[in-house]
């Protein structure tokens, strides 16, 4: 199959970039003091990203992050210093092919010295054709040579501030060191970057030689010459008249051709790069270095059905036993970085409906593994990483539902929070600190606490998963159970998120010192307020001293209630069938005496209103005559299809909510308001997420033969009012493109063929000495069951390596087709932009 | 008095913060809970020299690592610690020292590698002999600790100072040795 003509081949891009920070800039020419300074991210000349500015200083620490698709080709991938009076005072210019050299490492790159004559972009397209004609002169008749330039167009050129009105300057020098020169140019056209010039100039050759008589050497002298085609930005008749001609504009970059490198038989049309300008080759001044680190791929993705078969390899990892053996996990063993694996991979199973099952199997997989409970889930696995991913992936939207704008009020407000007497600044009151932060962790904890509704779907149910496995696993460590979860939605989501939220796109802004500061406390003390569900008691853990009354202020029964109930929502995954919810352990989340009106089970018979004790667990709603009987009658969550008031007039009655099932309406009273309030509340949240949950109810009930409501007369006719408790918009459907994130395991399969070999290799010699401890197990890798690691790895291979077949037809296919001075490849592609090859330290 | 910032890294539930309760207070914590970021100082003395430490407990959780970059800038001095029942967090390190040298931009950074939990033996999956060669390949000082035994825990304070001192040998004016001006040297 001939992939090239296969137009589905697509190529996609990711830059991934951490600006770290820069040291040794020059100091203030006048000052001699620190600068303002930030950094951007160009493509080619376009800027895609900045940082924020840091004040008065010549070491700036950026520490910030771009993650982006790129959506266009480019050459260079350039780094910029500014000053703030946007002065560029250096730059790191890296070319696209030379990126992947630094892939995923930190590195200290030299800035170089920014120069105006340096900074070129774009390409010319031009045409060359020699001709020989007969001259005569009045003695003799004679052929002549003569050179024609034609200067179609350009493309992609540079804007000077805000314009780009191009033109083209072709210089012919020749004679002894080039010093004669014929010079002419094209119009100016206005307001373009892609100027059609279409003008064609002749340069007589025959006359330029230095001796009359011989034309042969004529042609062989003037073949020593040059072509210069330069392009310069008109920058106004303004500047043109008051510095007059001598003038040009602003360099917009040139190429130079020595008349020896043209053919003189037929025609020459090419397109090529413009350059910088050449005499600038001279040893710069130090200007200063910057650490980055830049990850940068490009996958080539082909049509779907070329991935079916690594796929399939990978989503069957959750059924393989060991989990060990799976294609994933080897995956995670072959592969350092471990954040590299787990983004294709949570993307891919999420897509494909097996992301719990995944993460059920690696959890555990790592309890069985783990020997102290108390470190469960604490190390940097692939089951943590796939987590943090998959957090990040679905639970971006939730998280700044809930805690975006208390982030925005601290960051604006900017009050010092400082509790530490040690670093209290002068005119500081510990005390009004002290309570602005309490008042500030107040706002945060209640948010989250209120939140468990809106929390993602798909997380709950991984929760629920983590949750069953410590159950199942350590049935005797309850506390596990909410450590489990509280590990992943604390230390993982909430507390990172808190510390760093520029990290979680909470906000744009950078923060400086003090609300950095506050961030870092109220995130201690949300993580440790998580935590204290998991301890038998809430007794002070000897750290930081100061700390202890903020602690203290919020260690108590009622807010360790509030984080288990939060825990048991968000680990509920009420969708499943009633099996696997047996064997989960109920979890009360409210109970007190109502009033309900009989449902009307039996047909005939008054529906009276009787005082009834209501249970409500993650599982069922259930009411009994009293505390301690049995339950009358059980409604399972999955069975409410919503819960709303009920209009007074139905009853005459105040306080009344509707439970609505699928075959009748349970109609309750509660004592109050703010309890009617607390039922509603967390009946919507339990029952939120069930797949048949109503759109419309009636807010009235159905008496004497119709409703109060719509008075419509059937009782099974759907309801009039829109339900309410509508849920905010956190579960944002994300557009996964699965062949992308396979091709992404491939080449990352690809890359570690080696460390798939030598795994290979010792699978096969543990399996030939069955099992004997022979193989010096130097690389770490963990081989459970060699046998089946050594089938999985067999497949793998397979794929990988005739899917890498299809890459290489492609790209010889590309070769092929690649023409030297097309548009797509311009000719001149090793700029003279002056790169930096010269990093101080690879 | 000399100041010296100290920064103790590691993978999660390696025992960062028991290390370190542990020296600046002398009790070990028995409860479990993950640290996002404490600091703490604790005068001691030395080889006979009063010493202010500043130390730094960070998060082993990775989620946080965007702000170890702030601590690899300002430390002076590193305690990179490992579980000895526990592979992997021994091999994370590997990555840690990088960044710390990165981050420095030197490749002589005070360091010291510290296999914690060696009360746990018969827990024990890296070897001592382990530690010791990876610290060899560091040329670093290796210490097998225990802050739950009390074992060796004031010894990879002490000896992280004395690394301190050996590199940059105080100058007796008594200069603070807050920036980084000694980085900037080395062309």
């Amino acid at each position: 199959m001939n992939m090239a003509e296969n137009v589905k081949v697509r190529t996609e891009e990711t830059l991934r970039v951490k600006i770290g920070e820069a040291k040794n800039l020059p100091p203030h020419s006048v000052t001699g003091s620190g600068r303002n300074t930030f950094c951007a991210i160009l493509l080619d000349r376009e800027e895609i990203f900045r940082t924020a500015t840091v004040e008065k200083s010549l070491n700036p620490f950026f520490g910030e992050e771009f993650h982006g698709e790129i959506p266009r080709k480019f050459r260079y991938l350039s780094f910029y210093i500014y000053d703030k009076n946007d002065k560029a005072l250096g730059k790191v210019s890296l070319r696209k092919r030379e990126l992947h050299k630094y892939h995923g490492k930190e590195h200290w790159f030299s800035l170089l010295p920014v120069d105006v004559q340096s900074e070129v972009q774009g390409k010319v397209h031009l045409e060359f054709r020699f001709d020989e004609y007969l001259s005569s002169s009045p003695d003799v008749t004679y052929a002549s040579h003569r050179m024609a330039v034609r200067v179609i167009e350009c493309n992609d050129l540079m804007v000077i501030n805000g314009a780009c009105n191009p033109y083209a300057v072709v210089t012919l020098s020749y004679g002894q060191g080039r010093h004669r020169e014929e010079v002419r140019r094209t119009n100016v056209k206005k307001k373009t970057i892609s100027p059609l010039f279409d003008e064609t100039f002749f340069f007589d050759l025959d006359n330029k030689g230095q001796n009359h008589d011989r034309n042969n050497y004529y042609v062989e002298d003037i073949f020593s010459g040059e072509l210069c085609i330069s392009v310069w930005h008109d920058e106004s008749r303004m500047a043109r008249e008051v510095l007059g001609s001598i003038f040009p504009g602003v360099f917009l970059g040139e190429i130079k051709i020595s008349l020896r490198d043209l053919n003189t038989s037929g025609i020459q049309n090419a397109w090529y790069f413009l350059r910088a300008k050449n005499d600038m080759r001279q040893p710069h001044e130090n200007v200063g270095s910057m650490r980055l680190k830049i990850s940068y791929t490009a996958e080539q993705v082909f049509a779907s059905q070329y991935y079916d078969d690594l796929r399939n390899v990978l989503l069957e990892s959750p059924d393989i036993q060991p989990i060990s053996s799976s294609a994933a996990y080897i995956l995670g063993q072959i592969v350092d970085n471990r954040q590299e694996v787990a983004q294709p991979l949570v993307k891919v199973f999420h897509h494909h409906g097996k992301i719990v099952p995944f993460i059920k199997t690696l959890a555990i997989h790592e309890i069985k593994q783990t020997l102290d409970h108390n470190t469960l889930f604490r190390g940097n696995s692939l089951l943590t990483k796939v987590l943090d991913e998959l957090m990040k992936l679905v639970g971006l939207p939730y998280l700044h539902f809930t805690i975006k704008p208390i982030i925005h009020q601290i960051c604006s407000e900017h009050l010092s929070c400082e509790i530490d007497p040690a670093r209290l600044k002068e005119g500081e009151n510990l005390e009004v600190n002290m309570e602005t932060l309490k008042n500030y962790i107040k706002h945060i904890f209640d948010a989250i606490m209120v939140s468990g509704l809106a929390c993602p779907g798909i997380m709950c149910e991984v929760f629920a998963a983590l949750k069953k496995a410590a159950q199942d696993h350590l049935p005797d460590k309850k506390e596990v159970r909410y450590q489990v979860v509280c590990g992943f939605i604390f230390l993982r989501f909430f507390a990172p998120a808190i510390l760093g939220p520029r990290f979680f796109d909470l906000t744009t802004d950078t923060q400086d010192e003090t609300v950095h500061r506050t961030l870092t406390l109220i995130s201690k003390v949300i993580q440790r307020l998580g935590n204290l569900v998991s301890s038998q008691s809430w007794t002070y853990c000897p750290k930081e001293d100061y700390m202890v009354p903020v602690f203290e202020h919020f260690s108590d029964a009622c807010h360790v209630e509030a984080v288990k109930m939060y825990l048991d929502i968000i680990s509920s995954s009420t969708k499943k069938h009633s099996k696997q919810m047996d064997i989960e352990q109920p979890v009360v989340l409210k109970e007190g005496m109502l009033i309900k009106r009989a449902q009307g089970r039996k047909k005939f018979g008054l529906k009276n209103f009787k005082r009834r004790y209501f249970v409500l667990t993650n599982q069922t709603l259930t009411y009994s005559r009293s505390k301690d009987d049995d339950p009358l009658f059980v409604i399972p969550i999955g069975n409410i299809l919503a819960v709303e008031k009920l209009e007074e007039q139905s009853f005459k009655m105040k306080y009344m909510f509707q439970v609505i099932q699928p075959q009748r309406t349970l109609y309750v009273q509660a004592n109050n308001c703010v309890e009617e309030k607390e039922w509603l509340d967390i009946l919507t949240k339990v029952s939120n997420k069930n797949k048949n949950r109503l759109k419309e109810f009636h807010p009235a009930a159905y008496l004497n033969g119709h409703w109060l409501c719509c008075k419509a007369v059937d009782q099974s006719s759907p309801g009039c009012t829109p339900v309410t408790g509508g849920l905010p918009v956190t579960e944002i459907q994300v557009d996964l493109d699965s062949d992308r994130e396979v091709e992404k395991i491939h080449s990352l399969f690809l890359t570690h063929m080696d460390k798939m070999e030598a795994l290979h290799d010792m699978c096969g010699i543990l399996e030939v000495y069955s099992g004997e401890a022979v193989v010096n197990n130097t690389s770490g890798f963990q081989i459970e069951d060699s046998k089946s690691c050594f089938e999985t790895l067999n497949e793998v291979l397979k794929c990988v390596i005739s899917l890498e077949q299809e890459h290489l037809h492609y790209r010889k296919a590309l070769q092929r087709e690649m023409v030297t001075g097309s548009f797509e490849t311009p000719i001149g592609d090793d700029s003279l932009i002056i790169s930096n090859d010269n990093d101080t330290k690879l | 008095m000399r100041e010296y910032k100290l920064v103790v890294l590691g993978s999660g539930g390696v025992g960062k913060s028991a290390l370190t309760v542990q020296f600046v207070q002398g009790i070990f914590v028995e409860k479990y809970d993950p640290t996002i970021e404490d600091s703490y100082r604790k005068q001691v003395e030395v080889d006979g020299q009063q010493c202010m430490l500043e130390i730094l407990d960070t998060a082993g959780t990775e989620q946080f690592t965007a702000m170890r970059d702030l601590y690899m800038k300002n430390g002076q001095g590193f305690l990179l610690v490992y579980s000895i029942t526990a592979q992997s967090t021994f091999n994370d390190l590997q990555d840690l020292r990088e960044q710390i040298l990165r981050v420095k931009d030197t490749d002589e950074v005070p360091m010291i590698l510290v296999g914690n939990k060696c009360d746990l033996e018969d827990e024990r999956v890296v070897g001592k002999d382990q530690g010791a060669k990876l610290a060899q390949s560091w040329d670093c000082g290796f210490v097998e600790t225990s802050a739950k035994a009390k074992i060796n825990v004031n010894e990879i304070f002490f000896s992280l100072v004395r690394a301190i001192n050996k590199k940059n040998p105080d100058t007796r004016g008594g200069k603070k040795s807050g920036k980084s001006k000694s980085s900037c040297t080395l062309l």
